[in-house]
């Protein structure tokens, strides 16, 4: 009896055991999701406010013929991330003032269908249950980009005949972008997506180096240009001042830095990642060249000047340092580390940053490369291959284009987060200086879609700050257009070969790039690792990369 | 058992046992749902797998559907895998097998019931802790600034200022004995519950044979629970190419992918990352396929040496 009891338990225990696995395995993809009731006061406030509004701008006729609101209240199921910039505060997009707003203006009923992170929306593509549309940036998520989701029937290919009926905005400023436009089309002339663009001529240099310019000042240095005197300022920082970590840089953004040419300039390389000279492609980190690039940073490794544990380092970390002190130079966004850095410390007297152009190889050159976006860097929004009507589905996304949604879009709703002022809109205390507490990426991400993206015309970012500002103009003064590789579709037949040479010839060069900056391997076997990159299909893959440029420069 | 006819055996069987077989559904109902169903779903490894298309209209792959095979196997990746997959699971195995068995013979010793229930409930308490919450706790203690490390720095076998997850020797320890704080008391349950089974009269005929308290232990206790230990073995070998990806994803770092990146992250980079679904599908097949080989094996061998097995 006794024993049967015992088994009894037993398998009952492991039956729970199971369930409890079984659940246990599937919650990576759902991770969290509970968000607080959302705060009324704000919500509340808003309301009204956008009620004002619409009935302001009521059927307002845009030059090309569509009228907000549309006539017969459709409705469109919309899938978006949920961003944690307003995910503690709301439940969904539609509960946002933005949402609202928009619902009213465009007479559409919005059905928001919410997903927590990439991998959940890739899952989401992966499954074919789609929404009628969604912003997302399947440009660096999906093999093959965008025109291979049109053609594997995920997304909609839009003929400009479409366009021009049914969104004649965003076809209207297609037609005057040709650049933009090409960035779209596929190689049967559709075009993709409706995309995040941006007033003509608008600059795309959102990333700088920063440093302590007063610790600088103190240690009677000019700010850096070269890579020695970089290298000066951080020994300055380190044997002077008493900083503990003088280089701030998490790998993440190392890799970015890297990338953007903030410090492979002086040693003859434009970029790690890929770039153009005269039509051909140039591999940064396959290039004899690049050894001294990483030659450089081993010795700021080796001397304590970088952080030893970058690999592991988080963003709360680099936060920390860098406000604190710990820590006297990185590098990454002009608005999220620049600004929020100086923002959060500017009651601190001691404190100041500024922005420095990337490094070069000779003191008053002219930086040949920087940071610069890519004309389509999304995230887009898509119509699906689900989608019952997509012609209102044009007629919605078209708004982001229209005179009216820019505004929205970009300065949220007027008297409640912006005041026209001379002509130009100038963010209210609301959003600044907010009550409540929130960061202005907070407000504004409740208000409008400027600090992230999606399916509208982004007016020119307008930093608040003065040494914002600066990074920005001086990390847009370099020659990157030039250099620049445009977006180009790998070709149908290479797109498996080439993600899967990319994926894993990444991977190797990201590792064995770490265990040469710690110094696990020497730089002697430097050429084994170039050796071990041609092995991996180092050669292959420039040459698809060779072939899309061409194809794209004959488009 | 008596042979006959299945069908009839089997309804006289249902009645007989209702209780038992009712508690058995949900078991059945999550095989039939969450096991093999997702098997048909295998056939992505042969194919292109285009979402939209769906499972069966996607195009077959090349090499008669074995071009993702040949590829992985090719894959400068491929001995790595499988080197950090076998030598964390092996390690593990060594680790976190035996450890709860003697766990739980030394727990049989105590006579106090109370003491037992106490420390029985604090050594399975970390099997609840969610392996995300250990993870983060795993990563604060042996970061640069953490109590183990700090431990380490002074017994002069780590260096000090490093996280030890920047060290790739030090990933399959944590990785180890993390695993084995987590799940000693919960394992041991079973062996407890295989003990309070042991016929008591066994334990005074050894006495009286003059069996001390060790020569009780290996001349009765042992035997007794061999057929657990052998079960459980063999379970745990069929997943010895099985490391789970979770705990490792939440750990590593691309500085010690040369120990830590393991066949299940992998799949989880190639499938949920990069999207190359039938490549990854390919992969997984491949390792549930050594899985079976290892678990037939293991079942063969405990039939010849030791007389007992699975099935």
């Amino acid at each position: 009896m006794n024993k049967r009891i015992v088994s009894i338990a037993l398998a009952a225990a492991m039956t729970s055991a199971l369930f409890l696995s079984g659940c246990g395995s599937d919650s990576g993809s759902t991770t969290a999701t509970t968000a607080p009731p959302p705060q009324t006061t704000a919500a509340g406030k808003t309301e009204s406010a956008a009620a004002e509004t619409t009935a302001q701008t009521e059927d307002t006729q845009t030059a090309a013929g569509i009228s907000y609101p549309v006539e017969g209240s459709p409705t469109i199921s919309w899938g978006l991330l949920r961003k944690s910039q307003w995910s503690d505060r709301y439940d969904s997009f539609t509960d946002l003032p933005l949402g609202k707003a928009l619902q009213e203006r465009t007479g559409y009923t919005i059905e928001a269908v919410h997903v927590d992170n990439n991998q959940a929306m890739n899952l989401m593509i992966a499954s074919g249950d789609l929404p009628d549309i969604f912003t997302y940036q399947l440009m660096n998520q999906y093999n093959g980009k965008e025109a291979q989701a049109v053609k594997d029937g995920i997304i909609m290919g839009m003929t400009p005949e479409f366009l021009q009926e049914n969104a004649p905005d965003y076809w209207a400023y297609l037609e005057a972008n040709e650049d933009v436009k090409r960035a779209l089309l596929t190689n049967d002339g559709e075009i993709v997506a409706f995309a995040f663009v941006r007033e003509p001529g608008a600059s795309r240099s959102v990333q700088t180096l920063m440093v302590r310019d007063d610790w600088c000042e103190e240690l009677g240095m000019e700010l850096p240009e070269t890579a020695d005197e970089f290298y000066a300022m951080l020994k300055g920082f380190k044997e002077q001042l008493g900083v503990e970590i003088p280089l701030a840089l998490p790998i993440g953004h190392l890799q970015g830095a890297l990338n953007n040419g903030f410090l492979t300039q002086p040693f003859g390389v434009l970029s790690r990642d890929k770039y153009q000279v005269d039509g051909k492609v140039i591999f940064g980190y396959m290039q004899p060249e690049y050894k001294d690039v990483l030659a450089w940073l081993n010795k700021l490794y080796e001397e304590g000047l970088m952080d030893p544990n970058f690999t592991t380092m988080d963003n709360d970390t680099l936060t920390a340092y860098m406000l604190s002190g710990d820590s006297g130079a990185t590098a990454g966004p002009i608005g999220s580390m620049l600004g929020t850095y100086l923002t959060t410390n500017k009651d601190i007297e001691d404190y100041s940053l500024a922005p420095i152009k990337p490094l070069v190889a000779n003191k008053g050159d002219r930086p040949k490369f920087g940071h610069m976006q890519n004309l389509n860097v999304g995230p887009n929004a898509y119509i699906t291959m689900n989608c019952k009507d997509p012609a209102a589905a044009a007629r919605f996304l078209n708004y982001g284009y229209t005179d009216e949604g820019k505004k929205l879009y970009n300065s949220g709703i007027e008297g409640v987060t912006y005041n026209i002022v001379d002509g130009q809109p100038v963010l209210t205390d609301l959003v600044t200086n907010n009550p409540d507490g929130l960061t202005t990426t907070q407000v504004l991400a409740e208000y409008t879609l400027s600090w992230d993206g999606g399916p509208f015309e982004a007016k020119e970012s307008k930093y608040e700050l003065p040494e914002q500002q600066e990074a920005f103009k001086m990390n847009g003064d370099t020659d990157a257009a030039l250099y620049k590789m445009p977006e180009t579709v790998i070709a149908d037949e290479d797109s498996d070969e080439y993600a899967r040479l990319a994926s894993e010839i990444n991977t190797y060069r990201d590792e064995t790039e770490i265990k040469f900056i710690r110094g696990e391997m020497s730089l002697d076997q430097f050429d084994e690792y170039l050796a071990t990159l041609d092995r991996m299909g180092g050669s292959r893959l420039l040459e698809i990369e060779q072939n899309a440029l061409d194809v794209y420069n004959s488009k | 058992m008596k042979k006959g006819p299945f069908l009839p055996k089997l309804k006289k069987d249902l009645r007989r046992n209702r209780g038992a077989y009712l508690m058995f559904l949900p078991v059945l109902v999550y095989y039939l749902i969450f096991c093999y169903k997702p098997m048909y779903g295998v056939i992505i490894a042969f194919k292109n797998f285009v979402p939209t298309k769906g499972i069966l209209a996607s195009p077959w792959a090349a090499n008669h559907g074995l071009v993702h095979f040949i590829s992985f196997f090719k894959s400068v990746y491929f001995g790595r895998l499988i080197r950090n997959t076998l030598v964390i699971s092996i390690t593990s195995l060594f680790v976190t097998f035996p450890l709860p068995i003697v766990f739980a013979l030394l727990l049989n010793e105590v006579r106090s019931r109370h003491f037992k229930g106490v420390v029985q409930t604090c050594s399975y308490l970390p099997h609840f802790i969610s392996t995300v919450v250990v993870c983060s706790m795993v990563t604060l203690f042996v970061n640069e600034k953490g109590f183990i490390t700090h431990l380490l720095v002074q017994l002069g076998i780590a260096e000090e200022g490093f996280s030890l997850l920047t060290n790739k020797d030090f990933f399959v320890p944590i990785y180890v004995l993390s695993g084995l704080w987590q799940t000693l008391g919960w394992s041991a349950i079973i062996y407890v519950a295989a003990l309070s089974g042991v016929d008591q009269e066994l334990y005074d005929a050894a006495r009286i044979d003059g069996a001390n308290r060790l020569q009780q232990t290996i001349h009765v206790t042992i035997p007794a629970i061999m057929m657990t230990i052998i079960m459980m073995f063999i379970l745990r070998l069929g997943s010895v190419m099985s490391v789970g990806s979770e705990k490792i994803l939440l750990l590593y770092n691309e500085a010690i992918y040369e120990t830590a990146d393991v066949i299940s992250t992998y799949v989880f980079r190639k499938g949920l990352v990069d999207s190359s679904w039938s490549y990854s599908a390919a992969i997984g097949l491949f390792n549930s396929t050594i899985n079976l080989i290892l678990v037939v094996s293991a079942n063969r061998i405990s039939r010849k040496l030791a007389g007992m097995s699975l099935w």
